[in-house]
């Protein structure tokens, strides 16, 4: 138990730059593009992503910062992922931040802090650190959902957030509360002794757990704490929307990963009813309330939080196989998300207009590029092979069959045929209506150019080749936890 | 001397003030201050139980709750101060831009 920096080297490093990008916006010159900023921000993330590519090969489990934070596979798979998507977002950031008039290089800085945060939720070994990373992920997201101050969604966005943020931070602090009252501890290794029964302490625990996992509920977007979702993702700016959909929904599940298989296994039967009532509420909430959505902002928001609902469908299985799924698709849906939303930002014009599936008419046959690369991260979403979402839904479907819950998998393949209600009206409007607008604004945006091929072949790659994916995912779980209840017994 | 049970009565009536006040009340200032009760109460409780099991654990917590209350204010004092000067109101009934 000593402190080992090494350890964690990218939350340091990635700190320590937030403070300087922080610093050199005090510096800049106003309405100038913070380039040298953006430049540091994506080779820093280019070189991390690298060191926690290197590291994500290692075996067993190693403890840190006096005991608070772990790093194992899991650990670094999902670092690594948090990176792709901040370095996604980054590509498509300078071109989208000059239309928008946002001249600061504290952007980067808040973007790099949210990032520490979300490595700090996923890497506790404590609930200490789970919530400091938590209140550290979302600080910064706070401000930049606000940041377009003139444009009078944006702070909207960025205080609804805020207020639901805050109270559902304080709910998640009360229930840690009452574990710490009841086990003694907020380690996470402590949870291993959770009771639930009718006696006080195992009222404790069940209360505490609840309001624990409410908390995280709200941060992952799950039904029924899912109404701020389309707000803030329509009223922030968009290439903070792409993070929040893809790095927020990592680190809010990496978290729950955690909590959840520090549990002892005669929980789970308890836990299961609500958890499978939550995925099935998610789905629909989602996937329904995108039928009626217009804005090509608020249709993906309705459709991320769907996707939540997949992705607790895997999570509920508690076998290898969902597992594997878990992270299989939260890398596909950070591919195709962030991809869906670059090729937003490319369509848009300054102050938030051309985001309606209207103002898309027609646009796919005049911009083919985008249009075939909106077209695949659609698909990808839809399920049809041969992309990366398609894989990520056969294994999170098939974990649930194999757990002996086929209802929850008819559920969710259900979904998936709701969903193509209004993925195909996206695809109808790109290529088979007349163009809406007699004057055609081409498309700027080199870095959202890039970000959107780099999505698309990583999409398409990650649906044709996926052994050794699911090889090196399948060992971020073995070696750290295979069954729920072992990380309590590792050193 | 009082148990932890008592503690933890006080805790909850605190909690529940708060908790109803961010739901009923229309100020966004008063809402701020509502959530700081909460977040008051959990130290409470927390600072309870530390005192109850002996341990320090349990008050290193409420340090760091008090510095992230601290931090919350601060933003979300700039936000009600933002939404001020564009908007000229501090009621969240204004705040509908978006309806979903």
């Amino acid at each position: 138990m000593d402190f080992r920096v090494g350890l964690v080297a990218v939350e340091v490093a990635l700190s320590l730059l937030a403070l300087l990008f922080i610093l050199l916006g005090a510096w800049q010159r106003p309405n100038t593009s913070p380039t040298g900023a953006w430049a540091v921000a994506v080779l820093a993330l280019i070189a991390l992503g690298g060191f926690s590519l290197s590291s994500s090969g290692i075996d067993g489990v190693a403890r840190s910062f006096y005991g608070l934070v772990v790093s194992d596979r899991l650990g670094a798979f999902l670092g690594l992922f948090s990176l792709i998507s901040g370095l996604l977002v980054l590509f498509m950031s300078p071109a989208y931040l000059s239309r928008e008039g946002i001249h600061k290089a504290e952007y980067y800085g808040l973007v790099f802090l949210s990032l520490v945060g979300g490595f700090f939720m996923f890497k506790a070994a404590s609930l200490l650190t789970l919530f400091l990373g938590l209140e550290v992920l979302s600080m910064p997201l706070y401000v930049l959902c606000g940041l377009k101050r003139n444009f009078g969604k944006s702070p909207e966005a960025g205080l609804k957030y805020f207020y639901l943020g805050a109270f559902f931070s304080a709910v998640m602090l009360y229930g840690i509360s009452f574990l710490y009252g009841a086990l003694g501890t907020v380690n996470l290794e402590g949870l291993a002794a959770l009771a639930i029964s009718s006696n006080r302490h195992g009222l404790m625990c069940a209360f505490g757990l609840a309001l624990l996992l409410c908390g995280l509920a709200f941060k992952a977007g799950l039904a029924p704490f899912h109404a701020w979702v389309p707000d803030v993702y329509e009223g922030a700016p968009t290439t903070i929307t792409a993070f929040m959909a893809t790095f927020v929904k990592v680190a809010a599940f990496g978290a729950l990963i955690r909590i959840l298989f520090s549990l002892p296994p005669d929980i789970l039967p308890v836990l299961k009813p609500f958890g499978w009532l939550v995925a099935v509420l998610t789905m629909f909430a989602g996937n329904l309330g995108a039928l009626y959505q217009t804005n090509i902002k608020r249709l993906l928001a309705f459709s991320s939080i769907a996707h939540a609902g997949y992705l607790l469908v895997g999570l509920l299985s508690f076998n290898a196989l969902g597992q594997q799924g878990v992270l299989y698709y939260l890398l596909a849906y950070t591919f195709m998300n962030v991809g869906a939303f670059a090729v937003v930002i490319a369509f848009g014009q300054r102050g938030e207009e051309n985001v309606t599936l209207d103002d898309l008419r027609g646009m796919g046959l005049r911009h083919p590029f985008l249009g075939v690369a909106m077209a695949l991260f659609i698909l990808s979403m839809i399920g049809i092979p041969p992309t990366a979402g398609f894989v990520g839904k056969y294994y999170l479907f098939a974990a649930a069959l194999s757990a002996g819950m086929p209802v929850l998998a008819v559920i969710g393949v259900l979904n998936s045929v709701i969903s193509l209600g209004y993925y195909l009206r996206v695809l109808v409007a790109l290529f088979m209506m007349p163009e809406a607008r007699a004057v055609i604004i081409p498309p700027k945006g080199f870095g959202a150019k890039v970000a959107v091929a780099a999505c698309a072949v990583l999409v398409l790659w990650f649906g044709c080749f996926v052994s050794s994916p699911i090889a090196a995912f399948q060992g971020a779980f073995s070696q750290s936890m295979l069954q729920p209840g072992t990380i309590a017994r590792l050193p | 001397m009082a148990g932890p049970s008592s503690y933890m009565f006080v805790a909850a009536i605190l909690f529940l003030i708060g908790a109803v006040g961010v739901v009923v009340r229309r100020d966004l200032i008063v809402i701020l201050m509502a959530v700081e009760i909460m977040l008051n109460a959990v130290n409470l409780q927390f600072l309870a139980f530390a005192r109850q099991l002996g341990q320090s654990e349990g008050q290193v917590f409420v340090f760091m709750v008090m510095v992230v209350a601290a931090a919350e204010a601060a933003i979300g004092l700039a936000f009600v101060l933002l939404l001020y000067r564009t908007r000229k109101t501090i009621n969240v009934d204004n705040i509908n831009l978006m309806q979903g």
